[in-house]
């Protein structure tokens, strides 16, 4: 992933340069968040990191979130309409400058990126994830696979799917995770990689998507997420 | 020509359509419902509907949401246009739009607000139209925030003037006195918390209770102010 990236596309657009989101509209939100999110790093006493776009930052007003997840002791650092090169760009500036040892870190991002390639998106991601692991070192890095949208077929779920085949395929070569594991095994776990799927169960047997589950055919009701994260949950119960 | 009073419907240039689903969906509603009361705007009112206050305060009251995130003036009044307000009987028609109109003037702003009230009207002669103040925005004073401040002060001014039209000031108690707007009220500095919303959308519930009992006691009670 990291010198043996001579495969990978080089473009001169990609998601693997980090950027800055511009403030087109004048009142710096993005860069206030992620000042915030940066102080917030250094005094947090969390274990898990929850970072990304849209789909993590409303995730926290979940009743999965206030009820379950957040008892694990966890941070959110969410932001609406990040694209994968914004999260990249943020976690190389501060955000994973952590005084208290993170132990999991859950990332989701890709699906804001409606003009790029898979494979663009999958090279990004892949890039976020060796940052995490130069920054963070033994921590575990969990990726819940990108959701299908729109209320019908249309070429961002055919592109998401993508971005998921390649991240399946590529993280299955990682440590291996074994269920009954002893302490050897767990310590393995903790320096180790996981692609959650959760997209299988949003499309219905008609091929639309329900606003029962995303009301706007992009983020997740509050059942929606009960429904779907609900394995993210259980996952890093089981880490931890 | 005021591009804010001219009908537009959001380009779609994600390749996903969400925007026309939601607004089909809308219209469905419509069909499939009686409600008493119609939220129509923009992210704003759409976040409410996920909070603690919608399901506690405004569902009970037989209201429907079509707030839809990002949208211009000129995208409601596309939706107002093309049906959402059709099929319907409404006592009150509650409308937060223009926060996202950042390259409009305060003046453009209240002209496409005013055109969007006049469309209600058309469909709608009796109904009431109440027009919660535009919220500030930004973590720190910004650009932004200055052309909100006009565009309130016309809404208190000439537009509450207008007949069955009222302003609710919902915009007070959100900049500290440094200047900021916190997180806790506005996670994202535009969008509300549970804790957010309360503090803006509670005087919205009450003036609603007041305008909903009305005609089933006295016809002609003015409403106070
Ligand atoms: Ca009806």
């Amino acid at each position: 992933m990291t010198g043996d990236a001579g495969k990978l596309d080089n473009s001169t657009f990609s998601c693997k340069v980090p950027q800055i989101k511009s403030d087109v509209v004048g009142d710096d939100r993005w860069g206030c968040m992620h000042r915030r999110y940066v102080a917030e790093a250094k005094v947090s006493e969390a274990e898990v990191l929850f970072i990304g776009d849209s789909i993590i930052q409303q995730l926290q007003f979940s009743t999965l979130w206030t009820e379950k997840i957040n008892s694990l002791h966890c941070v959110n650092f969410g932001i609406g309409g990040d694209r994968v090169e914004h999260v990249l760009w943020r976690v190389l500036n501060g955000e994973l400058e952590f005084t208290v040892p993170i132990k999991v870190v859950v990332l989701f991002v890709g699906t804001n990126n409606t003009d790029c390639t898979a494979q663009n998106i999958f090279e990004g991601i892949c890039e976020i994830v060796r940052v995490i692991k130069e920054k963070l070192g033994n921590v575990t890095v969990i990726l819940p696979t990108l959701l299908p949208r729109g209320q019908f077929p249309n070429p961002n779920r055919v592109r998401n799917l993508e971005v998921n085949v390649l991240l399946m395929n590529h993280f299955k070569n990682g440590p291996v995770v074994s269920p009954d594991s002893n302490d050897t095994n767990k310590e393995k776990d903790l320096s180790s990689f996981h692609v959650i799927p959760i997209h299988e169960d949003i499309i219905q047997s008609d091929q639309t998507i329900s606003h029962y589950i995303m009301y706007d055919y992009l983020h997740l009701t509050n059942q929606g997420y009960y429904k779907i994260f609900k394995p993210i949950y259980e996952k890093l119960q089981y880490l931890l | 020509m005021n591009p804010c009073t001219v009908p537009v419907p959001v380009e779609d240039t994600d390749g996903d359509q969400r925007w026309i689903s939601i607004h089909n969906r809308f219209l469905s509603e419509t069909r499939e419902k009686d409600p008493d009361v119609i939220f129509i705007g923009d992210s704003i009112l759409q976040a409410l509907q996920h909070t603690d206050l919608w399901n506690e305060l405004f569902a009970p009251l037989h209201c429907l949401n079509f707030g839809i995130h990002r949208d211009l003036i000129q995208n409601v009044l596309w939706r107002i246009k093309n049906g959402e307000l059709d099929n319907v009987k409404p006592k009150v028609i509650v409308l937060h739009v223009g926060t996202n109109n950042h390259t409009n003037t305060p003046e453009q702003i209240i002209e496409g607000v005013i055109e969007v009230i006049n469309t209600i009207r058309d469909k709608h002669p009796d109904v009431y139209v109440v027009l919660p103040t535009l919220l500030p925005r930004g973590h720190t004073p910004n650009p932004l925030r200055d052309r909100i401040s006009q565009v309130n002060e016309i809404l208190r001014t000439k537009v509450s003037a207008l007949p069955k039209v009222e302003v609710v000031t919902i915009d007070k108690g959100f900049v500290h006195p440094d200047g900021t707007i916190s997180h806790h009220d506005m996670y994202d500095y535009l969008l509300l918390t549970n804790a957010g919303s309360k503090k803006a959308f509670e005087p919205v519930h009450e003036l609603l209770v007041q305008l909903l009992s009305e005609g089933e006691t006295e016809k002609d009670l003015t409403p106070s102010e």
